[in-house]
């Protein structure tokens, strides 16, 4: 299997990314990526899709079920549900790519330091991976957000801290692995600088596991986010969040069970999108990791 | 003329602690010579030959010369003067360049041939009109095409590879080239290529080579002088030529006899080297061949033999050299018939 794909990458020109058409190939896969697109651009022109303001109240209209004016109702202060979750996908993306790519940033940087570093280093950041990674996810969120109260900003801190320990080890192990091979002792020979040998010599050769990783967390924060809008910890009311929606929706679900529905269905779907497009991505970037599917 | 690199009783230990060690602290953990008092010396231009068996340090030494590891005792000096701090060893480093055993695994594999042949001028700070000329002369100088310096490592085969690390280590006209199995994993025909390279750039541009292998066939042909290990010490050194035509270790002469001839009527004589190395961890009483050497007598395995320098600039490191010319090849033969019945776990060993 990587054969072929070794094969397909010294054709210069001929086909170029042949891997990347034979990731697009896979229906699913195909699927994910116009569904994360299609999330990507409603949450960028949001204001201009959504038919009304997500926060207009109008308590006349409340709990209307779907109709022409309000194609997913309105919920329990009337307002248009269809908006609401329009603009959720903006909160829901925004909150999980910033808070990912935080941790991201910090994990690589702590991740190369400790696999590069001097080895007391290595223990003493090793070890604030560990505890960091001890600390169950809800029960930190909760003590943050009592202390700073609940909020993006406080969101992002918390998802952010409780996930880079993981991005960091992984950096770690792929340093460790690299740092004695034969073209990193040569770099040393020539003197490189640490700088250069980390972010010229060893992060392209690192990297590539951690964006695969980075991918399929992002369905992860998503439901982290919307899990603790649910339980009123996450981004503040008026602020609409699929979380916050499905919590609204929660209190009327006999009367009005299509508030669930349309607010969960994004978050299924977002889910289920960013996790395929994260195991194509995989299998595009390593093709060693693929299990099972073929090319 | 002063040597361009030399070592003095160059030892490498590392200790080996054990958890129980290093928690209770008791007693000092055990040490072990990876590289026991190397002194060797290379004068310019010159071109010597590290031979030794998987294990003998061989590769431990060139990369103790170049500061890779610390050395535990004795000195390195380069072009006379001593080399001890990081700075000193900067300089070393400065002025040599190392070739490793896997062309492919030595090239950074992000990284565009061009800019790894330009990058030892960018980190060097050296003068570079314009770095895609310099690449492409470089490429010229070892016989790539121009085209190359947009290849990635994992495009070239690996005499084109060789070829790129050999532009690299010379791109700034070193003093030494320390050359670590250099035709290791290629094709015969491309050893050929690889060997004559190196000997036309050394020419051009005078630099001395240590070339660390096991490959005596190939050494014959490219060293001036051998330098032979066993189990980080030195054996022999000595001119080639006369190392080949009169070995005066026994270990030398194991190796020389185990070398393959290609000459289908000749029948190997016993497989001259029996056993394998020892480890470092538990080095042989005595003179540390004695497990395996022909010719061992008691004084072999009671006392460790001192260094000697004999006539014609060759050393040896042997109670009983080699040395009848004449004589040398039955009496080793007999010694080799002798031997084959011989038990080897009569042996007597010492756990430092």
């Amino acid at each position: 299997m990587s054969s072929v794909a070794e094969l397909g990458a010294s054709i210069p020109d001929r086909q170029r990314f042949p891997r990347l058409r034979a990731m697009m190939s896979d229906p699913v896969i195909a699927i994910a990526v116009l569904l994360v697109a299609g999330f990507f651009i409603t949450a960028a022109f949001a204001p201009w899709i959504a038919p009304y303001s997500p926060t207009k109240i109008d308590v006349l209209n409340k709990l209307q079920p779907p109709s022409a004016a309000h194609w997913f109702g309105t919920d329990h202060l009337g307002r248009d549900l269809l908006s609401r979750v329009i603009y959720g996908a903006r909160t829901a993306l925004m909150i999980a790519i910033v808070s990912v790519a935080i941790a991201g940033v910090i994990g690589m940087l702590l991740g190369l330091i400790a696999g590069y570093g001097p080895r007391w280093l290595d223990g003493i950041l090793v070890l604030t991976f560990d505890s960091l990674n001890s600390l169950p996810m809800i029960m930190f969120a909760l003590a943050i957000i009592t202390v700073m109260g609940a909020g993006t900003g406080t969101l992002i801190l918390v998802i952010a801290m409780t996930s880079f320990p993981s991005y960091a080890r992984l950096i770690r192990a792929q340093t460790l692995a690299l740092k004695n091979s034969d073209y990193i002792v040569a770099e040393r020979l020539l003197d490189a600088s640490p700088p250069r040998i980390l972010f010229v010599h060893l992060l392209p050769n690192v990297i590539g596991p951690l964006i695969i990783l980075l991918s399929m967390d992002i369905p992860v924060v998503i439901m982290v986010e919307a899990g603790l809008s649910f339980l009123g910890l996450g981004v503040r009311p008026p602020t609409p969040s699929w979380g916050s929606i499905l919590y609204d929706g929660y209190t009327s679900i006999r009367s009005a069970p299509y508030m669930v529905i349309f607010g969960g269905l994004p978050l299924v779907l977002a889910t289920l999108g960013f996790t395929f497009l994260g195991e194509g991505l995989r299998d595009y970037l390593d093709p060693r990791m693929k299990v099972g599917r073929p090319a | 003329m002063t040597p361009i690199i030399t070592t003095e009783e160059l030892s490498v230990t590392f200790a080996r602690r054990r958890l129980s060690d290093r928690l209770l602290g008791l007693s000092p953990p055990p040490e072990f010579n990876i590289l026991d008092k190397v002194s060797l010396a290379l004068m310019p231009g010159e071109t010597l030959g590290l031979v030794g068996e998987s294990g003998s340090g061989k590769t431990t030494l060139a990369r103790t010369m170049l500061g890779l590891n610390r050395a535990s005792e004795g000195e390195i000096r380069f072009e006379g003067r001593p080399v001890k701090t990081q700075p000193d060893f900067r300089m070393v480093r400065r002025k040599s360049a190392m070739m490793f055993q896997d062309p492919v695994a030595s090239l950074s594999p992000r990284q565009k041939v061009g800019a790894l042949l330009t990058e030892p001028f960018v980190i060097r700070r050296m003068a570079m009109h314009d770095r895609k000329a310099t690449a492409k002369s470089l490429l010229a100088q070892v016989g790539l095409p121009a085209s190359f310096v947009e290849r990635y490592p994992h495009e070239l085969s690996g005499g084109q590879a060789r070829r790129v690390g050999v532009a690299r280590a010379l791109a700034l006209k070193p003093s030494l080239l320390i050359a670590d199995e250099p035709t290791a994993g290629l094709d015969v025909s491309v050893q050929g290529d690889i060997l004559n390279l190196i000997a036309e750039l050394k020419e051009e541009l005078a630099f001395a080579s240590m070339i660390v292998t096991h490959n005596l066939a190939m050494v014959r042909h490219v060293s001036d002088r051998l330098a032979i290990m066993y189990l980080g010490r030195l054996v022999e050194t000595g001119p080639t030529q006369d190392v080949f035509d009169a070995p005066l270790h026994p270990y030398t002469a194991s190796l020389i006899k185990s070398e393959p001839v290609p000459d289908p009527r000749r029948r190997r004589e016993s497989l001259a080297i029996k056993g394998e190395i020892p480890s470092v961890f538990r080095r042989p009483q005595g003179c540390e061949f004695h497990t395996r050497c022909p010719v061992a007598r008691e004084l072999c395995r009671a006392a460790t033999p001192s260094y000697r320098a004999l006539s014609g600039n060759r050393t040896v490191r042997c109670h009983f050299p080699l040395e009848n010319r004449g004589q040398e090849p039955e009496v080793l033969n007999s010694a080799f018939a002798n031997s084959r019945g011989k038990k080897h776990d009569q042996v007597e060993y010492r756990s430092t």
